[in-house]
């Protein structure tokens, strides 16, 4: 009987092909969670300068023009990273597209054929029985 | 008439200067929380980060794998390097919440102190 890390080795072996899929998967989930605490970051620190803009010895008018302003600011940046993600989004589709054909035109028939030729071998020559 | 619209706008810009003489004090606590907000809101995302590392490891740790126990082993050892990550994370927001009760006490009663000169 097989033990547990042949078996899991040989389901690896049999997964290989989504393995490629898997890592695209994987490197797309990265670069989207770094991407969203990038812009966590942004909203941190944009609300941090909206506190503070009052703290100082401002007039009111002078608080409601640097508040707009910061405001302003961050739309612009929310606006260049809504940019970035859809940057993201292009180069993982392409990543993905070019993933699949890579699978699609690597993938032969081999597995199939070597299973039939193997079933073939076997019926030609059946297990040896063991003297007991 | 303009006398009347005059004597009104002295009397308003008085009673805002009032206020504000009168606020002047409390905007020593206005900053501690401004500052108090800043801190906790900056090591919230350090801590989102913490999450955000924790969660690519653990996803690509699978699909290197060499054998399933150091699959797991790995993750297991990332897991607990998290467990020690967010423990020394709570002490650190138990640290913060400590510094700003002696900064908040400290500042009321140097305005305890302040009234009684007054």
């Amino acid at each position: 009987m097989k033990d547990f890390n042949e078996q899991y080795s040989a389901i690896q072996k049999n997964l290989e092909p989504m393995k490629e899929m898997n890592s695209v998967a994987v490197q797309a989930f990265e670069r989207i969670a770094r991407k969203n605490y990038e812009l966590m970051g942004d909203l941190v620190d944009f609300a941090v300068a909206q506190v503070q803009i009052p703290q100082g010895k401002a007039t009111a008018q002078e608080v409601y023009k640097r508040q707009s302003a910061e405001a302003k600011a961050f739309a612009e940046k929310v606006n260049t990273r809504a940019a970035e993600y859809m940057e993201l989004a292009g180069e993982l589709g392409n990543m993905v597209s070019s993933t699949v054909d890579s699978d699609t035109t690597a993938t032969p028939e081999e597995p199939v054929q070597k299973a039939a030729a193997d079933k073939k071998a076997a019926k030609k020559a059946p297990a040896k029985k063991s003297a007991s | 008439m303009e006398f009347v619209q005059q004597n009104m706008n002295e009397q308003m810009k008085k009673f805002a200067d009032m206020q504000a003489k009168s606020l002047e004090p409390m905007r020593v606590f206005s900053a501690l929380v401004s500052e108090a907000g800043e801190q906790m809101m900056r090591h919230n995302h350090a801590v989102m980060g913490d999450f955000v590392e924790f969660a690519v490891k653990q996803a690509a740790v699978p699909f290197n794998p060499e054998t399933v126990s150091e699959t797991s082993s790995a993750q297991v050892a990332d897991a607990t390097a998290f467990g020690e990550l967010m423990g020394a994370r709570a002490s650190e927001y138990l640290e913060m919440t400590n510094n700003m009760g002696q900064k908040t006490q400290k500042a009321a009663e140097e305005l305890v102190a302040a009234s009684k000169a007054a």
